[in-house]
Parts: structure tokens; C-alpha cells; sequence
């Protein structure tokens, strides 16, 4: 055979496998730029919704009774779709559309959790008499999409009596238990922060003070920078610097002249008033009055979360200081403990007593074996229920629904802060379907006080400028210990945001909570503005300050950062405790 | 004699056509796929940090040794904006998030090296930018193949190269994990 035969032979071998091979790749290659573009259109989507989910809270003065948050919750969905049409329209041209790809989506807030899916629970009617109305035909035709039930991260145990308990868990250290403890107790319900009740020590009922881990807790004045409407037709707004106290986890104001001077009533009580709609509403209830009259306007708030910490965590010693997470039962039936098996949890304690809160396990620190537990039950409970609620996900598609393996980091993000996650399956992507989540988390809310939560606000010493800090920043740290800073005072980091006062269509006004006094408020550039973690805010909870290159030398002692504890301490206590929190205040009614 | 130079053109020829053309299109078939790797990664290294809001040196030897593992070596470039709303703030009226009444500040490869390897992580904060560009340093096999018939030369030879870029989406923790 000739050269020129061989070579003819080998092109039409080569020719089509190589032409097969390059489509071949060059399919795959245009399936993950599809995905990593609906990776982005979703990330994109989920923060949209997150953000108005932030926005519509911040700004929401009732945002925080349960039918408002539904109400923000249903926004944040409709954001969700809204954005993710916008980005995807080739493949959908109404959110309705969209819904067949997104089974789930994950809301996370303090103490529960929704899922917005599609469920099935409408009572039909099937027949003509009275009778046979009433029977339920769950056919799965009547599939609608909504919020599903809230489910409370919950966890029962059995104890040693053999009594079964339920632990209502948070995302930050307050437990709800209920149940029959047996003999004597009988059935208890009772709430509380969990901390460390031996660090609560010297505590004086009459002044209201006491110290925490050596920090001394007292009263403290709270003010915040109001816009006002003093004119509805002229759109006429005022400010103010108004002190304020909680009553009932909410804020009261006192008035004040236009001299700076504080108001009283005739009969000597202050004049106090509500900030609803933007509009001063006076307070008359003689209670409310009598109340701020008593506390003379000093917010007594972080003394009385470390006063009933300490008895609720010494009740908690107590009764539930055996439990280990042996003594947790299983999710799927509710009957079987776990006993021995180490791998049934995400985070395995051993044999740690969970709610015995000692030096060695401080539930305030993020490394305590509670901490570890509460973040293992919680993710047990919402991996049940939503891969339940996923592969059962009714939709017109031929597409096997299944909840994607979630990775670590990202339980760990979802179980510390108010999150959403949003699920988005099914999409054809050239040889194989899109299946893929994203987890935005959210710290700018109303809805939880995490560690990192609080901001501390210092001001230059001769100047008008005040700058809020992390409490872990260097120059915040250094500035106090040489004098050339003063603490004005800590707040969560919502009092931050700007506030808008809407007057009219074209008409916004803009104002922020801390900017008193006439001082310009900024972000610090060292902690707020790059962002810099210079020390861990465990850390400043602990009261030393290790060097991150050296984990051993400590560079900060407790005498020098003694200021920014007791401020971001009392401020952390206090803002936990004047938490609207619905589930927790009804269950110390009885 | 003329027998024997067709002959000779045609062994060549046939060289070319057997050995050197099944050759290149493998060796861009791998680069296609080395594109494919690279590309993923580090559209995956750049959304880790901004839905974490940190960036830490665990992750960056992470992304590397997958980089690494296509075989060729890369230059990797990043770039941080940090928005300070500060000016923005000092005016009650501006817009926070409007650009032109803030400020970025750039952080540049060195810089944030220089940040990871001392503390061994970079925080962020809702609003940041973070770009990441790779590109190849090497010559692949289908690059020296190619610069066999014709030779490109100049600083964008690169063969295998993905950037991806976002705003981070919340701010990064400053605690324990």
C-alpha cells in the first residue's frame, strides 16, 4: 500500500473522532459555563431576597410581630423570583414558571425556621352531602406553593427518670424547655438565656448592678437620634437627641425642650413617647408611666439579662445538668435515644454534659460544647425536614427532586446567623440538570443579636468626631488604653443603618440613630471600612487577648481592655434581653 | 528521481499529518479542559468568599493546588475594593451604595499575600468587591506545537486563563471558625 492510501485511511479514522471528541468537550465546557452562570444568577437572587429582607426589617418599627415578619418573609420571596426572572428570562416568563426548578427555600430565623415549598393540605370536597364534604382527599392535585408551618429548632431528650423533655433551641444561647421532669416538678415550662452562673457574682438588687466575669454591670443612659414630623401637610421634620429605655421590648423616649431640657408630666412622671409612623404618640398608660419614672429613665436592661441568666442556668444545672447527647433522641421516630452512636450528630460532644455551663463550657463562646450541640441538633432537624419536603416536591417535571449534600461551612453559616437558602433544580444544562443551592446569611437585622452584632462607638477626645468599632479593633483597643478615645456607649449593629423618613414620592429624608449630638458619625477605617479582624470576639467575651501569629503570648490583658468589655458586655446583655421574641415572652406568662 | 522526491514530500507530509495533527488537537482538547478546571475553581473560590465574607490562606492553597493540578503553572492576580461609605455617611442626603459618593480602596495581589501570610485570613464586608484573574505562565504543548508553524509572542500568550468577580454578600466574622 502506498504512503499516500495510508494517510487517507488514517484521516477518515482520525477526522470524525477528533470532530466527535471536540463537540464532545466543547458540550461539557458550555454546561459548566451554564452552571456556573445560574450558580450566579442564584447567589444573585438569594441576596436580593436577603437584602430585602434586611431592608424591609430595618425599617419596619413592628417588624418583629409574627404576622409582619410572614409579611417580610413573602417580599423576600417575591424579590427572590423577581430577581431571578430578570436574570433568566430565557427560560421562564413568570415567576410561577420559575417555581418548577426552585423546590425549597430555606428561611432561618432566631428560633425556627420556614420553608417556602409546595405543599399539599386543601380539604376537598368530594361528594354532595354534608357528610362527605368534610372527608379529606389529599390526591396531591391540590398542590399549592407557600410558607409552610414555622418549626422551632427543637431537640427532645430522655432523662435518667425516664421522662422525655423538649429543648427549644435559638441561634444564640437561649433554650426554652418544657416538659414532665416527674416526682415533685411535675410539668415546667421556662426560658432563659444559659450562661455561665458562677461568673455572675457581687450582685446588689437595690442598684441594680452586679458583675460579670469581673465587669461591673450597672444602669446606663441609652440615646438615639430621631427624625420627627412636626407638620404633616408642610412636611416639617425636627431632631432630636431623645433618651430612651425598653418597656415591654419597646422603646420609650423621653421629650425634651428645645433646650435640651428633659420633660416631666404634673405628677412628676417623665414625658414619655412612642416613635410610631415617624410621629411622637405620647404615652398616658399610668404603669408605663410609673415604670420610667422608677428606673429614672436608666435602662436596667443587661443587669436583668445576667440576673435571670444566672437563675434560669443554675435551674438548668440542676435539673438537666446529667444530659449528655447520649440522651438525645433520634428525629426520625422521636423514641430512640442516641445513645453511643458518635456519628448520629454532625458535632460529636462525647460525653460532655451539654447544659451544664461551667468556666470549661460558657455557652457565650462560640467553641462551647453547647454551642457545638445546639449547631449538630439544629442541622439534624432541618435535614430531615427538608429533604423530606425536596424529594417530595410535586411538580410537572419528570426531574427527581433530591436535596444536594450541603458542604460544613455552610451549616456553619446557616445555624449562626438569619439566613435563606435557596435550592434550584431540574434546569437542563446541555447532557445533565442543574442541581445546585445557595447560602446567603444576613447580620444586619432585628431579628438575632449575635456576638459580633454590637458596634462600639467612641469619640476622639476635643473633636466632634465619633467612630463606631468591632470590639476587636486595634485602634479601638489602643485608643482607649492611652486615653485619646472615649467610650460613648455600644449598639447593635441595625442602629447603624440608615434611616429613611419618607414624606412624599420624591420627597426622602435620611438620618442615623447614633449620629447625636451633632457629631459626624463614621465606621472606624481599621475594623468597619477594611474590614479587619484584628482580635476575635470571643476573645474580648474572654478577657485576654491572644496574638493570632503567636496563639500563646498575649498581647492585652484584662486591665487593658477592662472599658470596651463592660460596654460591649452590657450592650450584648442588654440588646439580647430587649429582643421582641414572641415564643420566649408567652412561655414566662404561666 | 522524481519518484523518490514525492516520495520524500510525502513522508513529510504524512509525518505532519499523522503525528503532528493528532498531536495539537490532543493537546488542545487537554487545554480546553485545563480552561474548564481553571475556570470552575476559581469562579468557585471567588463565591466562596463572597457569600462567606473571608478569605483565608486554608482556601487560597486550596485553589492553588487544584490550579496546580491541570499541570501548568499560573500566575494568579486579585484585587479587593473596599467600599468606605464614610463620605457617603457625613452627608445625611447621599446614597450609601451610590458610586461616586464613596470610596473604593484597592487591595492588590501583594498586599493581600502579604495579609494572608501574617494572620491567615482577610475579612470583608457587605459591598466589596473581589476580583480574581489566573492566568497560565507556561508554554502548553499546543502553545509550543503552535509556535512551531507560527509564533505569537508578547505578554498576552496565554493559553489557559478565568477570572471571575462579585460583591461580597455579607459581612465576614470575626469569631471562631
Amino acid at each position: 500500500m502506498k504512503l499516500q492510501h495510508l494517510a487517507i485511511i488514517f484521516v477518515i479514522i482520525i477526522v470524525p473522532i477528533s470532530m466527535v471528541m471536540s463537540s464532545y468537550i466543547q458540550n461539557q465546557i458550555d454546561a459548566i459555563k451554564m452552571q456556573t452562570a445560574y450558580d450566579n444568577r442564584l447567589i444573585n437572587a438569594t441576596y436580593d431576597a436577603v437584602k430585602a429582607f434586611q431592608l424591609n426589617t430595618t425599617n419596619n418599627k413592628y417588624s418583629s410581630i409574627s404576622d409582619s415578619k410572614i409579611r417580610d418573609i413573602q417580599a423576600s420571596v417575591n424579590t427572590f423570583y423577581n430577581s431571578l426572572l430578570t436574570s433568566t428570562n430565557e427560560y421562564a416568563l413568570s415567576a410561577e414558571d420559575l417555581q418548577v426548578y426552585v423546590p425549597a427555600l430555606l428561611f432561618t430565623l432566631y428560633d425556627g425556621y420556614y420553608i417556602y415549598t409546595s405543599y399539599d393540605n386543601v380539604y376537598s370536597t368530594v361528594g354532595v352531602d354534608e357528610d362527605e364534604k368534610v372527608s379529606i382527599n389529599l390526591d396531591g392535585n391540590n398542590y399549592q406553593t407557600g410558607l409552610k408551618p414555622y418549626v422551632y429548632y427543637s431537640a427532645k431528650y430522655k432523662l435518667n427518670n425516664g421522662n422525655v423533655i423538649v429543648v427549644n433551641y435559638t441561634l444564640d444561647n437561649e433554650i426554652t424547655v418544657y416538659g414532665d421532669f416527674g416526682g415533685t416538678d411535675g410539668y415546667v415550662t421556662k426560658s432563659g438565656y444559659l450562661i455561665n452562673p458562677d461568673s455572675v457574682t457581687n450582685i446588689n438588687e437595690t442598684n441594680k448592678t452586679l458583675k460579670y466575669d469581673g465587669v461591673l454591670i450597672e444602669p446606663e443612659i441609652l440615646t438615639e437620634h430621631l427624625l420627627t414630623i412636626e407638620n404633616q401637610e408642610t412636611g416639617e421634620t425636627k431632631a432630636g437627641d431623645y433618651r430612651y429605655i425598653f418597656y415591654q421590648n419597646q422603646k420609650i423616649y423621653q421629650d425634651h425642650d428645645d433646650n435640651g431640657n428633659l420633660l416631666y408630666n404634673e405628677d412628676g412622671t417623665p414625658k414619655i413617647f412612642w416613635y410610631q409612623n415617624y410621629i411622637k404618640t405620647y404615652v398616658n398608660d399610668a404603669t408605663i408611666r410609673e415604670y420610667a419614672k422608677s428606673c429614672n429613665m436608666l435602662s436596667t436592661s443587661a443587669f436583668d439579662y445576667y440576673y435571670q441568666a444566672r437563675e434560669f442556668s443554675l435551674w438548668v444545672r440542676d435539673k438537666l445538668g446529667n444530659i449528655t447527647q447520649a440522651n438525645t433522641l433520634k428525629n426520625e421516630d422521636g423514641i430512640t435515644p442516641i445513645g453511643n452512636d458518635g456519628n448520629y450528630l454532625a458535632e460529636n460532644t462525647g460525653n460532655t454534659k451539654i447544659f451544664y455551663a461551667d468556666e470549661n463550657n460558657d455557652p457565650m463562646l462560640s467553641s462551647s460544647a453547647f454551642n457545638n450541640h445546639r449547631i449538630a441538633v439544629i442541622r439534624k432537624s432541618i435535614e430531615t425536614n427538608l429533604s423530606t419536603v425536596i424529594a417530595n416536591y410535586s411538580s410537572t417535571t419528570l426531574y427527581n427532586y433530591a436535596m444536594p449534600v450541603m458542604s460544613n461551612d455552610d451549616w456553619y453559616k446557616i445555624l449562626n446567623n438569619v439566613s435563606l437558602v435557596s435550592f434550584m433544580q431540574g434546569m437542563s444544562i446541555g447532557y445533565r440538570y442543574y442541581n445546585n443551592y445557595a447560602v446567603i446569611t444576613n447580620n444586619i437585622n432585628k431579628e438575632v443579636v449575635t456576638s459580633e452584632n454590637i458596634y462600639i462607638i467612641a469619640k476622639e477626645n476635643g473633636s466632634n468626631n465619633r467612630e463606631y468599632h468591632k470590639p476587636g479593633c486595634d485602634e479601638l483597643i489602643k485608643g482607649v488604653k492611652d486615653g485619646s478615645l472615649t467610650i460613648i456607649g455600644a449598639y447593635p449593629t441595625a442602629s447603624f443603618q440608615r434611616q429613611t423618613l419618607r414624606i412624599s414620592e420624591s420627597d426622602e429624608r435620611h438620618y442615623y440613630l447614633q449620629a447625636c449630638n451633632g457629631d459626624i458619625l463614621t465606621g472606624c477605617f481599621n475594623c468597619i471600612v477594611k474590614a479587619t479582624a484584628d482580635y476575635d470576639t470571643d476573645d474580648i467575651i474572654d478577657g485576654t487577648i491572644e496574638h493570632y501569629e503567636d496563639e500563646t503570648s498575649i498581647i492585652y490583658n484584662s486591665n487593658d481592655i477592662a472599658k470596651i468589655r463592660k460596654s460591649y458586655l452590657t450592650a450584648l446583655a442588654r440588646e439580647r434581653y430587649d429582643l421582641y421574641k414572641s415564643n420566649f415572652d408567652l412561655s414566662n406568662l404561666g | 528521481m522524481g519518484d523518490s522526491l514525492i516520495t520524500v514530500v510525502a513522508i513529510f507530509l504524512a509525518a505532519i499529518l499523522m503525528f503532528i495533527f493528532p498531536l495539537m488537537s490532543l493537546a488542545e482538547r487537554t487545554d480546553d479542559i485545563s480552561q474548564l478546571a481553571v475556570q470552575t475553581a476559581t469562579t468557585e473560590f471567588v463565591d466562596d468568599i463572597r457569600t462567606t465574607g473571608k478569605m483565608t490562606l486554608d482556601d487560597y492553597e486550596a485553589y492553588l493546588g487544584e490550579l496546580n493540578s491541570t499541570g501548568n503553572s499560573f500566575d494568579v492576580e486579585m484585587l479587593i475594593q473596599q467600599l468606605d461609605e464614610n463620605p457617603g455617611v457625613k452627608t445625611t442626603q447621599a446614597e450609601p451604595t451610590k458610586i461616586g459618593e464613596n470610596l473604593y480602596y484597592n487591595i492588590y495581589t501583594t498586599q493581600i499575600m502579604d495579609q494572608l501570610n501574617k494572620t491567615g485570613r482577610i475579612t470583608l464586608k457587605e459591598g466589596d468587591i473581589i476580583t480574581v484573574t489566573v492566568k497560565n505562565t507556561n508554554q502548553t504543548i499546543s502553545q509550543m506545537l503552535r509556535n512551531f508553524f507560527y509564533a505569537i509572542s508578547g505578554n498576552n500568550s496565554y493559553e489557559i486563563a478565568g477570572q471571575h468577580s462579585g460583591i461580597v454578600s455579607v459581612n465576614g466574622s470575626t469569631s471562631g471558625n
